[in-house]
Order: C-alpha cells, then sequence, then structure tokens
C-alpha cells in the first residue's frame, strides 16, 4: 500500500493536514485526526488565536503524545536553563524542532495571549528557536513548557543546546563593512585627483590625502581581505594552484605599488581602487555563499528525499515519514535497511555493516540494550530499536552524498567544471605576466602595473564556478517536486550524458508489490506457514514482500541464525527446524535444477530437509511499460538483465532488440554487462529496484533505485525515482540534458565576459575598481540564467511550478 | 584651506562612530537572523477577509463561557 493513495481517501485534520486514518474526530465542524489536535484547535479558539489556520493551510503540528516535564519543578536545574533573570522577568530560549511554516511564527509570537505571565516571544525561524520572556513570580519554567507542549510545540530541552552560535556570516559582513567604509573615505580624498583640481593647496593636500588612503588601506589588507591570502597560501602550499592565488597576487601588487607611488615618488597611489576593488570581491563572494546556502537549506530543510521509515505502534506497522519520528518511537528495520537514528537495540543481537560511516566493510555485532548511530546498514534479520535522537535528514543525504566514504564507490568523476577551472588559473597568470612584460618592452611601468593587476582581477572565475551548483542544484529541486531524487549535481551532470539504459525486470518493470501467488505442491501445516511467514518479513527482496502479503496472519515465530543468501535464498532455525525458502537448489542439493522447468520466480519451501513445493509468483508489469519503452527507443540503447526465465520475452521483444535481452542474469552478470558497456564508451544508466542488484548500481555511470516506497534508501544509488512515476523517465532524461545545456550556456556567457575583460585589461584600458565591480555583475547573471532557465524547462516538461505556501 | 584639514577630520570621526556602531550591531546579533521579520510583517491582528470567507457562521459562539 502506498502512503499517498490512503491519504487521500481520508479526510483530513484541520490542525496538522494529516489524513484522519485511525480515527475521526469531528467537532464544531471541522475534522480532527486526534484528540491532540482537536485539543489545540479548541485552545487558539478560546484565546481568539484561530487566524493562526489563515497564515498557511493546515500549519499545526500533530499532538500524539504527552510528555513528562516534572524534572522542570527541581528549582536549580530549571534555572540552570535561563538566559537571564532579575527579580521580575526570566528569559529563556527554547530549540522547538516543530517550526516549519509561517504559521508557527505567528502562534509562538502571540504566546502572551495564551497567558499573562508571558511578556515577549521572538522566533529565529532558521535556528527554530524562540525566546520567551516571562514574569516568573506569575509563571514557573515548568508551566511555561507545559503551555508550549499543549499547543504542540514541545521544546527539545538539552543542556548542551545551551551556547547559541553566531551566524557564520558575521565575519564577511564585517569584512565588507571596512571595506565599505574605506572605500568611501579613500575616494573622497582622490577627488581632487580624479578631477584634475589644483585648486586646493598643493603642499598640504596632496601631502595629507595620500597618507590618510595608506593609514586606511592597512585594515581592509590585513582583515577584509584575509580570506583571500589564507586560501591562496594553502594551497600553494600544497603545489597547487585555485583562483585565489591571481586575486591575492594582484592585491599584493596594487598594494605595494601604491605604496611606492605616495612614499617614494609623491604620488596618489591606486589605494582608493584597491578597497573598491575588494569591496566588490567581497560583495561577490557574500553572494555566492548566499546562493550555496539557499540550496542546501532547500535540501536539509524542506527534507529533499522523504525518507520514510516502519515504525511500530501496538500492533501494528507504519510508514511514517522520517522527519516525523520522536525519541522513543519503536522502529522496525528490516535486512539491508539503513539505520535512520541513534537508537537502543531492543532485540537480542544485530549485525550491522558501518561501511558508509567508517568505511569498515566487517559488521560490528551489537547486543540488546547496546546503542548503533545512525547511518549503519542491517545485515540479517528484522530488528526492533528504540529511538534515543532525533533522526537528522541532513546526515542521511549527507552519506548518501559523501563519495569519499562509499566502499567501492564510483570513481570519482571530474565534473566539466573543474576540468576548465584547471588550466584557467594558469592562463589568466600567464595572461597577466605576458601583458606586464609587453608594457614594460613599450616603456610604461604604470601601464605594466595596470594591466597586470587588472587581468589579474578581472579574470575571476566566480560565473564559471556559479554555473554548475546552482543551474544543477535549481534542477534537483524540480525533479525532486516531481517524484525523483538525485543525490547531487554530480549525478545530474552524468545523467545528462547517458546514451544507454539498462532494465532490471523484477520490480523495476514489474509491480513490486503486486503479483499473482499459486502455491504448488502440499501446503504445508499452520505451524510452518506461521514460521516461513516469519521468515519473509525479515528479508527486503521483493518476492519476500510479495509472498508475505499474500500468506494468511500469523502470530510471529522466534527465529535464529537467519542467513539471507543474495540471488539464492533466505534460511533460519524456527521451533527447532531448520526452515530454507529460495530456488530449488538452494533449498535442496537434490533436486538438479534443469533448466527447462526452472523459474526464478518459484520460492520452494524446505522443512528439516523435506521440500513441500513452491510458491508461483506471477509478475505485472507496471502500466504503459510499452510508452516508456518507445519514447526510450529513439535516444537510447536499451537493454534488460532479468533473474527469471525467458517467459516473457515474447512481450518484451515488441520494444527492444532480441539481442538486447538477457534472462537468468546472477547479480554479479548484471555487474559485468555494464563494465562490459562502459569499456565500449558506453555511458550507462541502470534501472533496477536497488536491493539485490546495488552492485550493479554502483557500477553504471548512473544508477536508478525505482522503489514503492521511499524506506527502501539505499546509498548505492545515484537517484531514487518511485514506482509510479518510471513514465516520466524519457521527461527526467531530457530535462536533464537541458539542464546541462544551460550549464554550458553558462560558461559561454562567463568566457566572453573574460574575453572582454581582459582584453581591456591587457591594453590598460581597465581601472582595477570597474574590473571588480563587473565581476559581481557576471555572477549575478549566470545565476539569472540559471534560475530562468530551469524554470522554463520545467514548465516545458513538467508542469507550472507552483509556490504553495512554503518557505 | 586649513579649514579643509578640520572638516576632514571631522569626517573622519563621524564616519568611524558609524564604523564602530555597525561592528557593534554585527557583534551583537543583530543581523543573525535575516529571514523571520520578513514574515513578521505579514501579518496583522485584525480580522482578515479570508477568515471572514473561511469561516462564514457560527464562530461568535463560544464553546465555554469562561
Amino acid at each position: 500500500m502506498s502512503l499517498e493513495t490512503a491519504q487521500n481517501k481520508a479526510l483530513k485534520c484541520t490542525h496538522c493536514g494529516e489524513p484522519c486514518v485511525d480515527e475521526l474526530i469531528q467537532s464544531q465542524g471541522e475534522n480532527f485526526c486526534c484528540e491532540g489536535c482537536k485539543m489545540v484547535y479548541e485552545i487558539l479558539l478560546e484565546n481568539d488565536l484561530d487566524n493562526f489556520y489563515c497564515v498557511a493551510d493546515s500549519p499545526g503540528v500533530n499532538k500524539k503524545k504527552n510528555n513528562s516535564f516534572e524534572y522542570l519543578k527541581e528549582e536549580s536545574f530549571a534555572n540552570s536553563l535561563l538566559d537571564f533573570k532579575n527579580d521580575e522577568i526570566s528569559k529563556v530560549r527554547f530549540f522547538i524542532p516543530a517550526i516549519h511554516c509561517s504559521a508557527c511564527i505567528w502562534l509562538l509570537e502571540k504566546l502572551y495571549k495564551l497567558n499573562s505571565g508571558i511578556v515577549s516571544s521572538r522566533v529565529d525561524f532558521n535556528k527554530k528557536t524562540v525566546i520567551i520572556s516571562f514574569k516568573h513570580n506569575n509563571l514557573s519554567l515548568y508551566e511555561l513548557v507545559k503551555l508550549l507542549d499543549s499547543i504542540a510545540y514541545t521544546p527539545d530541552i538539552q543542556l548542551e543546546n545551551k551556547k547559541t552560535n553566531p551566524s557564520p556570516y558575521r565575519r564577511i559582513w564585517l569584512q565588507i563593512g571596512i571595506a565599505g567604509f574605506v572605500f568611501g573615505n579613500s575616494m573622497l580624498f582622490s577627488l581632487p585627483e580624479y578631477f584634475g583640481l589644483d585648486i586646493l593647496n598643493e603642499d598640504l593636500l596632496t601631502k595629507i590625502f595620500p597618507y590618510l588612503n595608506a593609514l586606511l588601506a592597512i585594515p581592509v589588507l590585513v582583515f577584509s581581505a584575509q580570506d583571500y591570502f589564507k586560501s591562496a597560501w594553502g594551497v600553494i602550499r600544497q603545489r597547487q594552484i585555485n583562483m585565489d592565488v591571481p586575486i591575492s597576487i594582484g592585491i599584493i601588487t596594487l598594494f605595494i605599488y601604491s605604496y611606492y607611488i605616495i612614499f617614494i615618488q609623491s604620488g596618489l597611489g591606486y589605494l582608493d581602487s584597491l578597497s573598491g576593488l575588494i569591496f566588490f570581491l567581497l560583495l561577490g563572494k557574500y553572494y555566492q555563499q548566499k546562493t550555496f546556502d539557499h540550496l542546501r537549506f532547500d535540501r536539509d530543510i524542506k527534507s529533499f528525499f522523504p525518507l520514510s521509515v516502519s515504525r511500530i505502534k501496538g500492533r501494528l506497522e507504519e510508514q511514517v515519514l522520517l522527519n516525523n519520528i520522536l525519541p522513543s518511537d519503536i522502529l522496525k528495520i528490516r535486512n539491508e535497511e539503513i539505520i535512520p537514528a541513534d537508537s537502543l537495540l531492543i532485540s537480542d543481537s544485530a549485525s550491522i555493516d558501518y561501511s558508509f560511516v567508517t568505511g569498515e566493510s566487517l559488521p560490528e555485532i551489537k547486543q540488546k540494550e547496546e546503542l548503533i548511530y545512525a547511518g549503519g546498514r542491517l545485515k540479517g534479520s528484522a530488528i526492533l530499536v528504540q529511538v534515543k535522537k532525533r533522526p537528522s535528514q541532513s546526515y542521511l543525504n549527507q552519506l548518501w552524498d559523501d563519495e569519499s566514504i562509499q566502499s567501492g564507490a564510483k570513481a570519482a568523476v571530474q565534473s566539466t567544471a573543474d576540468k576548465i577551472s584547471k588550466y584557467f588559473t594558469g592562463v589568466v597568470l600567464s595572461i597577466a605576466f605576458i601583458a606586464f612584460l609587453s608594457w614594460l618592452f613599450i616603456g610604461s611601468f604604470e601601464n605594466a602595473i595596470t594591466a597586470f593587476t587588472t587581468v589579474l582581477i578581472v579574470a575571476c572565475p566566480c560565473a564559471l564556478a556559479l554555473a554548475t551548483p546552482v543551474t544543477l542544484g535549481f534542477a534537483m529541486r524540480i525533479l525532486a517536486k516531481t517524484g525523483f531524487f538525485v543525490k547531487n549535481t554530480q549525478a545530474v551532470e552524468n545523467l545528462s550524458k547517458i546514451d544507454t539504459i539498462v532494465f532490471d525486470k523484477t520490480g523495476t518493470l514489474t509491480y513490486s508489490d503486486k503479483a499473482e501467488v499459486v502455491f504448488e505442491g502440499n501446503m504445508p501445516e499452520h505451524k510452518v506457514l506461521a514460521a516461513v511467514k516469519t521468515l519473509f518479513n525479515q528479508s527486503k527482496h521483493p518476492l519476500s514482500r510479495i509472498i508475505y502479503n499474500w500468506l494468511p496472519s500469523y502470530p510471529v515465530q522466534n527465529i535464529e541464525d537467519y542467513k539471507e543468501i543474495s540471488g539464492q535464498g533466505i534460511s533460519a532455525k524456527v521451533n527447532g527446524q531448520i526452515i530454507k525458502l529460495g530456488k530449488k537448489e538452494f533449498v535442496d542439493h537434490q533436486l538438479k535444477s534443469d533448466n527447462n522447468t526452472v523459474n526464478r520466480t518459484q520460492v520452494y519451501i524446505n522443512v528439516d530437509g523435506l521440500t513441500y513445493g513452491c510458491f508461483n509468483v506471477k509478475h505485472v508489469f507496471r502500466e504503459n511499460i510499452g510508452d516508456l519503452f518507445n519514447s526510450l527507443t529513439p535516444e537510447y540503447e536499451l537493454s534488460l538483465l532479468s533473474g527469471d526465465i525467458s517467459t516473457e520475452k515474447d512481450y518484451l521483444k515488441k520494444w527492444i532488440k532480441e539481442e538486447n535481452l538477457y534472462f537468468e542474469q546472477l547479480p554479479g552478470d548484471k555487474k559485468e554487462f555494464i563494465l562490459k558497456s562502459q569499456a565500449a564508451n558506453q555511458k550507462v544508466l541502470m534501472a533496477g529496484d536497488g536491493l539485490n542488484d546495488s552492485a550493479a548500481l554502483k557500477s553504471s555511470d548512473f544508477g536508478l533505485a525505482i522503489t514503492e516506497s521511499t524506506s527502501q534508501f539505499s546509498p548505492a544509488c545515484d537517484g531514487i525515482l518511485l514506482g509510479n512515476k518510471i513514465q516520466q523517465l524519457p521527461k527526467i532524461m531530457k530535462f536533464s540534458k537541458s539542464a546541462f545545456k544551460l550549464v554550458i550556456a553558462g560558461f559561454i556567457v562567463s568566457f566572453l565576459y573574460n574575453i572582454i575583460g581582459l582584453s581591456l585589461a591587457v591594453q590598460a584600458l581597465l581601472s582595477p575598481v570597474i574590473a571588480a565591480v563587473l565581476m559581481p555583475i557576471s555572477s549575478f547573471s549566470v545565476v539569472l540564467l540559471a534560475t530562468v532557465g530551469t524554470r522554463y524547462y520545467a514548465k516545458k516538461y513538467f508542469f507550472n511550478p507552483q509556490n504553495k505556501n512554503e518557505i | 584651506m586649513s579649514v579643509m584639514i578640520i572638516l576632514i577630520i571631522v569626517s573622519l570621526f563621524v564616519a568611524s562612530g558609524f564604523l564602530a556602531a555597525f561592528i557593534w550591531a554585527v557583534k551583537s546579533g543583530q543581523f543573525d537572523d535575516a529571514s523571520t521579520p520578513s514574515y513578521r510583517m505579514l501579518w496583522d491582528d485584525a480580522t482578515t477577509q479570508k477568515k471572514i470567507n473561511k469561516q462564514s457562521s457560527n464562530h461568535k459562539q463560544k464553546s465555554n463561557g469562561n
């Protein structure tokens, strides 16, 4: 059952917008999904705060829990949480994870209406904190926390969270402020020079102004430009080069030359240009940082990739979005699933593979009551864990994104931008020196210096560096809206270059959760079936899930020695009996598989050496598979690798060339096939279910996992597509190509600008300030191109991007 | 012309005052949260038209008289 279909059927809760699945409470003509939500609604109505529901649509936070805050009654502990206290007023800062939209801000800043003891409250949306001033004689901290809890904004009270971290931007603001201050003043002192005014008392002013300039330039050089020097020095020490090197050389040259003019030749120098240059450089840098931050914020906060996990409530198991998981929830984790949050192991033991986190591929064995950290992958039978810490979506995104810690990861592909910028710096430096020497040769030292410095400055590759991440970052956002989640921008670039598509059949082209099951042989007694059902529930293999859903309900049995052999089957000891489920030759060595009757979609049962029979699973192809193939065929070479026998060959022959249909493939064969295609210089996209073909997904140029629900999160793939969106694949491919064209267009814009700038600079026609002003403008134009372009293509291929009520 | 010198020195002092104020403002965290105020200015306490449309009737019947 997919999440969405159930949600569409149920009425939505007025308060939190979640579907009223378990229960429906109707009160005052509104629907609520639980008592908690109804209570919050009534509290707000009573206090004339129901405008809350007008600020955003169903903005509330689901309130299903009652927390105890008894420990806050202890005076000394409560005081340790306060930021400030005097005779009357106390100030406290709470971290409230539930803050997620503008209505939250509205409500939390109206707290004084709920209780007269509250003086004021201010929200910091990005940090999800609220600072509350209250009269502690009328309202204790305990009561305040209870009040917040009653409206479902439960504070996350952690002692180590007391210190606040200042904004990382403070430094660059100060740098910009100081550079701007000096820039303005230096320009004023240089005015007489600009206009060639001789009316001033030369003796005095021409002496004082340059000296003032020289004095003012020092903080700019030492503080504002500091980061450029640090970065340049860092790479030079590693015998490398980056774009901060020419910028630093330019700044230092200009500074020394200006001091030489002021103190030796009694001229004015270029210090006004220098501070202006640094001012604009920093502005460009700030703009760039902001853009990247915006993209990252999007990815983390809006939970780019909506991971869901299985939560156990009583006897029921439900799929819940990761962001809604709270400490002390019980989760069920199956074989090959990722541990989503730091938790305590409830089951007896578990073996966990931390290779994503540590690179260590040997699984660690954990015992009951031990703490398991997020990011590990479970090997073996399913376990129950109790969440200790709120899961962090961004941490898991990072794991998915981090190439360096993935065992057997793809060789790091160099992005096009990296390749270009490597040569860029060298070329710029040589142009600068050639211009310098040419002017010296002509005989103008002043022009030589001007040309040298402006070349170094004007050739800033900011636009070049921005084109890829910004364009592809926006493309990722749009793709995520269509139900396709991509790992990182590099993956989008790889996707745009694909020319060969390899499909896995089971679970990819067929429904992984729908199939026809027929039992053949002697049906075992119920006791055995109960054990079999339990065993199937441990595995994430699509066949196991299908048969598990098909079997009737039985009480769960205790199992030991669970083993899952990829491509073969599963086995375990239940109630003293050894049960094997899987391929014919796996469950019983006596049964030789003769090639005519072997069917990979048969799952045999063997208990203590006695084979009962098998489940025949007939897969059902997804709808309109034909249309999908038809739209892909003109542009891509299609192949199909399936683990099954070739029963559907005739059906698939209509769309895929017969020589490209391969059946009875083991996971290793799939990987071999991909490596062979890559050796023939093909760029291969492998579409699989991400479970038993992860080796193939890893070795392909783009590994696409097609899943029914987002709980099957496997860091081995580059992209995750929801099964019901597979029809979108041709459009997605086209869109990625267009997005990459935009990146190239960005490069062209950046190069044009550089060519024009450089050609003026070598002729010493540019003043350094103009060179520095051109830079942010070029960056801005590239970002503009990226945003407008991706939006245009999104409209063309998918939809009109609607700005729903989101932040 | 010597008045120029005095004026320049005075203007530098005034400007430095502003610079010091800016540095203090940054250090005391006044610039740290630039996004929340942008939402804060969007609402007021008056009953909005949207609300009138949304809850056409029976809103005035308070559930429990307090």
